[in-house]
């Protein structure tokens, strides 16, 4: 064989080598289901490519995994996933560094196929007609069960609430109020029969009284609100009366508690 | 007794107004503590004159002061004493410590660890004190007044409720009126420096307290049998124990006064009184005082927490109730 010979001999073996790297990895298209990635390794002659910018519309979409160096070609790890079914040649998706489509390659084809048979007629849950058949609309028994709500519950939460007013006004009425229950202890005290609790109770219902009827607040300060009363010109008298017939060692202070009391014994309470 | 009395009370009122600005309540409930000998706790933001105070009104009266610091590296053996080898005799021989006096001052009794904290305790409920296997009875009269800061929590071991009930008062001290703090000020400007050895330093509060005393321990210790002396009506414990008795059952309250806490009330009116110059006590005595005689022994519920109910709301409540 001559150099020219040779040099032909080279450039057939060469072609039929990149052709068969070309090819030896797809030798018939791949078929991958829609929304699965899948995986293709392919031998490019020429500079290093990258994947194609994704846009709203891509039908596919490539990423390229790996390159790595295969003599003066590169082997690409190419991955991919497909949303539309059809036939795509992934060289479609590569870009070169200047973002030029490669041409002069042999299309690398993958299939992307559909989940449903082709027959499928795109229902994807069958519709169940079984159900309760109600003339109407959903929203037109969403307003009328409100309308039911507000004629029948509206007047019982109305006729509940006036009956426990009711109920709590009887209770009220028909409890003692102030006056009530400190003459027992106003009449005992003044006949010398109250007892040291009775006694207790009536001094703390008689600043309770004045507490309320002066309108000093509960939340003050008690020791200060005991002294406002102590030197209020009506209720001071009875306080420091209180005070001497009540605190005083016996013997040292005479009070005439029947008469201090006088007031507190009519059905109304000194104001 | 009676000039004794207002001499006393006057003096010691008069004694500390010279160095703190205001703080009426709380010299009043010093002298309730030193007159019933129970015990004071002091519970204050820093800087408002507490540990001032108490130096103050042991200064007034003839009796043994000591004060001890407290913090979280000290021990039982720090404050009670211990046995110390004498390599002379090659005996033991015992160290009395600062809690052998008639006047201790506690500052800041939550730094300590908890096991002095109940060592201290121990001795104020007991007033005497066991050291190697000699039991060592306190002086009389013996008062601790501790300090404690409410707010710097990191660090510090809060008093259970247990050792707080040892304290028959805790009284909070609040911040001074604009006016009083004013006068705070004012009289900072006139301290002027403290001269020593060659140098100087600026004066405080405390190197201008007077020791000369305005009573004795005889004169304290006749007071305090006055007050023994001071009578409480029969319906003035009715009120007490109706008190006490409220704030167990309080549903805000998850634990409320311990029986110790109508004693310490009774005493302490009994205490107020006296300053007050009466010789029987008053309802009055019992709003004033209940606050610092309740509030540290009540626990509120976690619900009433959370609805940010305070123990002052539901004490004012309970005595607002009418029976």
């Amino acid at each position: 064989m001559n150099s020219r010979g040779f040099v032909l001999f080279a450039a057939a073996l060469a072609l039929s080598l990149g052709q068969a790297a070309a090819q030896e990895t797809h030798s018939g298209p791949v078929s991958v289901a829609i929304g699965l990635e899948g995986q293709h390794m392919v031998v490019l002659p020429g500079d290093k490519f990258e994947a194609a910018p994704v846009g709203d519309k891509s039908k596919l979409i490539l990423r390229v995994q790996d390159v790595f160096p295969h003599g003066n070609a590169h082997r690409y790890d190419l991955r991919y996933f497909g949303f539309v079914p059809g036939e795509y040649d992934l060289i479609q998706f590569l870009r070169t560094a200047d973002g030029k489509t490669p041409t002069n390659l042999p299309p690398v084809r993958v299939t992307i196929h559909g989940i449903l048979p082709e027959d499928h007629d795109g229902m994807l849950i069958e519709d169940d007609d079984s159900g309760l058949n109600l003339p109407g609309s959903y929203t037109d028994w969403l307003i009328g069960l409100g309308v039911v709500w507000l004629l029948v519950a509206w007047p019982l939460f109305f006729a509940g609430r006036s009956k426990g007013q009711a109920l709590g006004q009887a209770e009220e009425d028909a409890g003692p109020d102030l006056a009530e229950r400190l003459r027992p202890l106003v009449e005992q005290a003044a006949a010398g029969t109250l007892d040291t609790e009775g006694r207790a109770r009536l001094e703390r219902m008689i600043f309770s009284h004045w507490r309320e009827q002066l309108g000093l607040p509960e939340q003050g300060d008690p020791a200060e609100l005991h002294r406002q009363l102590r030197q209020h010109k009506d209720a001071g008298p009875l306080v420091r009366g209180l005070e001497d017939w009540l605190h005083r060692p016996p013997g040292t202070a005479a009070v005439d508690i029947a008469a201090l009391l006088e007031p507190y014994r009519k059905s109304s309470l000194p104001k | 007794m009676e000039t004794i009395r207002k001499n006393l009370v006057s003096d010691v009122r008069q004694r500390v107004a010279e160095v703190v600005v205001g703080q009426d309540v709380v010299v009043e409930r010093l002298l309730i503590a030193l007159f019933t000998g129970g015990h004071l706790l002091l519970q204050g933001m820093p800087g408002l004159a507490k540990t001032l105070l108490v130096q103050t009104i042991s200064k007034t009266i003839d009796l043994k002061f000591s004060r001890v610091q407290f913090t979280i590296d000290l021990l039982p053996s720090d404050i009670l004493g211990s046995e110390v080898l004498d390599q002379r005799t090659n005996e033991f021989t015992t160290h009395l410590g600062p809690i052998f006096t008639n006047l201790l001052l506690a500052d800041e009794i939550n730094r300590a660890a908890p096991k002095v904290q109940s060592a201290l305790l121990e001795a104020m409920q007991e007033r005497k004190v066991t050291i190697g296997n000699e039991t060592h009875v306190l002086p009389a009269p013996f008062l601790v007044i501790a300090t404690q800061n409410p707010i710097e929590q990191s660090g510090t071991f809060e008093l259970p409720e247990a050792q707080l009930d040892r304290f028959m008062l805790c009284h909070r001290l609040d911040y001074p009126a604009a006016g009083e703090e004013e006068e705070v000020l004012r009289r900072s400007l006139t301290l002027g420096l403290q001269k020593r050895d060659g140098g100087a330093v600026p004066k405080t509060a405390f190197d201008t307290l007077s020791d000369e005393i305005v009573a004795t321990r005889e004169n304290l210790v006749e007071m305090m049998a006055a007050v023994q002396e001071v009578h409480v009506s029969e319906v003035f414990q009715k009120h007490t124990v109706e008190v006490v008795r409220r704030t167990r059952r309080h549903p805000s309250i998850e634990l409320g006064g311990s029986p110790r806490a109508g004693l310490a009330m009774i005493q302490a009116a009994r205490a107020r009184a006296f300053i007050h110059g009466r010789d029987y006590v008053v309802p009055e005595d019992l709003y004033a005082l209940a606050e610092d005689v309740l509030l540290h022994r009540m626990r509120l519920r976690y619900e009433a927490l959370a609805e940010g109910i305070s123990g002052v709301s539901v004490l004012k409540e309970i005595l607002s109730e009418a029976g």
